[in-house]
């Protein structure tokens, strides 16, 4: 039988309650995830969810819609949806393309971490789902404003 | 002295040369920068009048976010800069203290002020 999707929905109305839905959206992720594949994919996939909302709250602006967040039933991807700022989504393109072409992710990681250190500013989130998450970044407008990032995880 | 910050707790102790930082709780701040730095400059300022090390203990720390990452990239270039010797401590068994921890410990490759050690077995 086919495991049915987590599908969550988050609306944040101010930085205290973007902080507790992102707590607990994680958790329910971890408890979904260590359900079916054990605690050490469970841990991943909470970074991975993490992050991903994180980059939501980061980039997005205000919209009733609020973030949907979607785990498969198999785990297979974690998706992202949200309304994210223009002038943020030229730079998240690049930052995925950055990544793809690395095509090490730990060497991808190694490069963003000292990025930091010698730049000080340059976005983490991405290159760690992709080290530690263990998965492969995808970016698509769902509708106009609404950006959707999918984390596959690979086997 | 104690940091506290959601879910997040630093408890300080200055013991002999040795300015000790016991994480715990979850890092998981989406802006950690200013509420740590302004908690961590006197503390910095300290062992470089005193010529004393920084020890942050890690390995109790549940979660941390990659924002938290970068946080402590920066603090790093502030204590090697200040020539503070810095020792940091992670629990090895971690996949997630091994990911970044390994990494920040390739990364300083043969810099005497800091050192990136595995947190002794607490069996």
């Amino acid at each position: 039988m086919t495991t049915p999707a987590l599908s969550l929905s988050l609306s944040m109305k101010s930085d205290a309650d973007a902080l507790s839905a992102l707590v607990e959206a994680q958790q329910q992720v971890g408890r979904f995830v260590k359900a079916q594949l054990g605690e050490a994919t469970a841990q991943a996939m909470e970074m991975v969810a993490a992050e991903l909302l994180e980059n939501a709250v980061k980039h997005g602006q205000p919209d009733p819609r609020g973030i949907e967040l979607v785990v498969e039933g198999e785990v297979r991807f974690i998706e992202v949806i949200s309304s994210v700022r223009q002038e943020d989504l030229a730079p998240l393109e690049e930052r995925v393309k950055w990544l793809a072409a690395q095509g090490d992710p730990q060497q991808a990681w190694m490069r963003a971490l000292s990025e930091v250190f010698s730049r000080s500013q340059f976005g983490l989130g991405l290159a760690r789902i992709a080290s530690e998450g263990g998965c492969r970044l995808s970016l698509r407008m769902v509708s106009p404003g609404r950006l959707a990032v999918r984390a596959y995880r690979v086997e | 002295m104690v940091f506290a910050s959601g879910l997040l707790h630093v408890d300080s102790n200055e013991d002999g040369k040795v300015l000790r930082q016991r994480w715990t709780g979850r890092a998981n701040e989406l802006k950690p920068t200013a509420a740590l730095d302004g908690y961590f400059a006197p503390v910095i300022e300290r062992a470089r009048t005193g010529g004393l090390t920084i020890e942050h203990h890690f390995e109790k720390l549940e979660y941390f976010n990659s924002a938290f990452i970068s946080w402590i990239i920066q603090h790093l270039r502030r204590t090697l800069a200040g020539e503070v010797k810095t020792i940091i401590y992670f629990e090895p068994k971690s996949s997630m203290h091994r990911s970044s921890f390994d990494a920040l410990r390739t990364l300083k490759g043969d810099n005497p002020w800091l050192e990136v050690l595995e947190a002794p077995s607490a069996s």
